[in-house]
């Protein structure tokens, strides 16, 4: 058969990294003997994501700061014994969230996480759908109240993506996690459940949540500018 | 009391399905009932547009750049590691 | 454009007759991604998936997955018969049926919109509301099925037949063909009293666009 072409589908997450690339040895090899600009090339490729995955179970960004700092010790003590089991950042990455949990149980208020993230309902509210005893079309979306495109421009607009960021962080930290992790560094699904400890489902759940909450705050907002112009 | 088959998906349960449909953890006919419904309903065919632009709306979230602070503490850090490790 | 039903591969097996709908631009329409289209030289490039194959219609097969635009497809081996579909290695894109357009399109809807508010008078009469079956019966746009047949929708056979009408006028006035199709096709339950009618309406609905596109009927 001749040459043929991939229809990979333009929304496809990536494929999942490599173990420990041939580049990533190497990197962790100099900073075993103690080179500098090892350090300070990790730092620049991850700070950010790290930040970002901190800020999900922190309270602030200056606490956020400070959990990755104290990560990045306990990343160097542990440096010599990483056996390249799994991915270098999904280890990196589950040691800033285990610093990230301890900081951020020791913040807490009485009513612990898991209490809060069960107060789930649909993820679109249940009178956009008709009832169970419609003669026809029982589940299907009310006339009217289904769901019609939003247009492209509007979504890069400044307001958009600033709404958007007001969305994730009222997330609960789980699902704002997650979702971070997933939508917005672009990670597989593999490599989140590896680091964050969690199972597909379990991991897949809270995306689930997570996404249907932002949209559903995104389409408040789109609907209501339409009505302001 | 409605005639739907029982096989058919409803608008409810796609809104339900929608992250693993994404994630391709639908089974084969799990995933053709899936798609055949978004033939039959441009409300949720729009739904499912809905949560890929959000989708890569927050792909396009970008960082600030790092602060040259944090990365000289940093270093100040990497390096007392080093000290205490040689020493 | 070869007449028998199929041409054989290398080892001889029958190869089927497969078609394809797509959105406007040879795009898939769950996806996005678009199929590289035939050209001066020939056929479109071969096209695998990141997925589990690619897929493709039987005659039978595509009310299931109408669109405005229709191709016939060519389809590497192997291949699978699945019920509603045909799975493939891979496939190209042969030829566009250029008898399917948008208003193909837009007219399969309404032929299912005029055949549920047929259906709709006949139960009216059954009901002896001779009235209400002419009213219904003396429309002829699908916005005067979609108002009338809406005033007399209600919970007994033909005012739920009605009722079927109205929606499927409505979704057809709009240019939702795939909506309005299933409409009927669940209508045709409730009119010929029997869950085997969706999928009988679905083969009538089959032999519709055949029609339309030109398509040759096989057994």
């Amino acid at each position: 058969m001749p040459q043929s072409v991939s229809l990979d589908a333009p929304f496809a997450e990536a494929p999942p990294p490599p173990p420990v690339s041939a580049e990533e040895w190497s990197l962790l090899e100099r900073l075993r003997a103690g080179e500098e600009s090892a350090f300070a090339t990790l730092v620049e490729r991850y700070q950010r994501s790290m930040i970002r995955l901190a800020a999900a179970h922190t309270p602030s960004r200056a606490v956020a700061e400070e959990v990755v700092q104290e990560a990045w010790i306990g990343i160097l003590n542990g440096i010599d014994g990483f056996e390249g089991r799994c991915p270098l950042r999904a280890w990196m990455f589950r040691i800033v969230a285990n610093t990230a949990k301890l900081r951020g149980a020791r913040e807490v208020r009485s009513t612990p996480f898991s209490a809060l993230e069960d107060d789930e309902g649909p993820s679109v509210s249940a009178d956009s759908f008709r009832p169970a005893e419609d003669p026809r079309w029982a589940g299907h979306w009310v006339w009217g109240k289904s769901p019609t495109p939003w247009p492209d421009e509007q979504l890069t607009s400044r307001e958009t993506m600033g709404r958007l960021r007001e969305q994730l962080e009222q997330l609960p930290p789980r699902q704002r996690e997650v979702m971070t992790l997933r939508d917005i560094e672009g990670w597989s699904s593999a490599e989140v459940c590896e680091s964050l400890g969690l199972s597909e489902e379990n991991q897949r759940v809270l995306l689930h949540r997570a996404r249907s909450k932002v949209r559903k705050g995104l389409a408040g907002y789109m609907a209501g500018s339409e009505a302001r112009r | 009391m409605s005639n739907l088959r029982p096989m058919d998906i409803t608008c409810k349960e796609v809104v339900e399905l929608i992250t693993e449909y994404l994630d391709d953890a639908l089974s084969l006919e799990e995933r053709t009932r899936f798609e055949q419904h978004l033939v039959t309903c441009p409300g949720c065919m729009a739904y499912l547009r809905q949560v890929r632009q959000t989708i890569q709306a927050s792909r396009r979230l970008t960082e600030e750049s790092l602060p040259s602070g944090v990365k000289e503490e940093l270093l100040d850090a990497f390096r007392e590691w080093r000290k205490r490790r040689i020493g | 454009m070869p007449s028998e039903s199929g041409a054989s591969d290398a080892s001889g097996s029958r190869r089927p007759r497969a078609w394809k709908f797509l959105a406007a631009g040879a795009v898939a329409p769950f996806s996005g991604h678009r199929w590289p289209r035939p050209g001066a030289a020939g056929p479109g490039q071969w096209v695998t998936s990141s997925g589990d194959g690619v897929y493709a219609c039987r005659l039978g097969d595509l009310p299931w997955w109408v669109d405005t635009e229709l191709w016939e497809v060519e389809l590497a081996a192997p291949w699978e018969e699945l019920p509603t579909q045909l799975r493939a290695r891979a496939a190209r894109l042969l030829t566009a049926v250029s008898a399917w357009d948008v208003a193909a399109f837009r007219d399969y809807g309404e032929a299912c919109a005029f055949r549920a508010r047929d259906w709709a008078v006949e139960a009216l009469n059954t009901d002896r509301r001779p009235g209400d079956a002419e009213a219904l019966r003396e429309c002829k746009t699908l916005a005067e099925i979609a108002e009338r047949a809406r005033a007399l929708q209600g919970l007994t056979r033909a005012g739920n037949l009605a009722g079927y009408a109205a929606d499927t006028a409505a979704r057809a006035g709009l240019g939702n063909a795939g909506a309005a199709a299933n409409m009927a096709a669940n209508a045709a339950i409730l009119y010929r009293g029997t869950p085997q009618a969706f999928d009988a309406e679905r083969a009538w609905q089959a032999a519709w666009i055949a029609d339309r596109a030109g398509l040759p009927r096989e057994a």
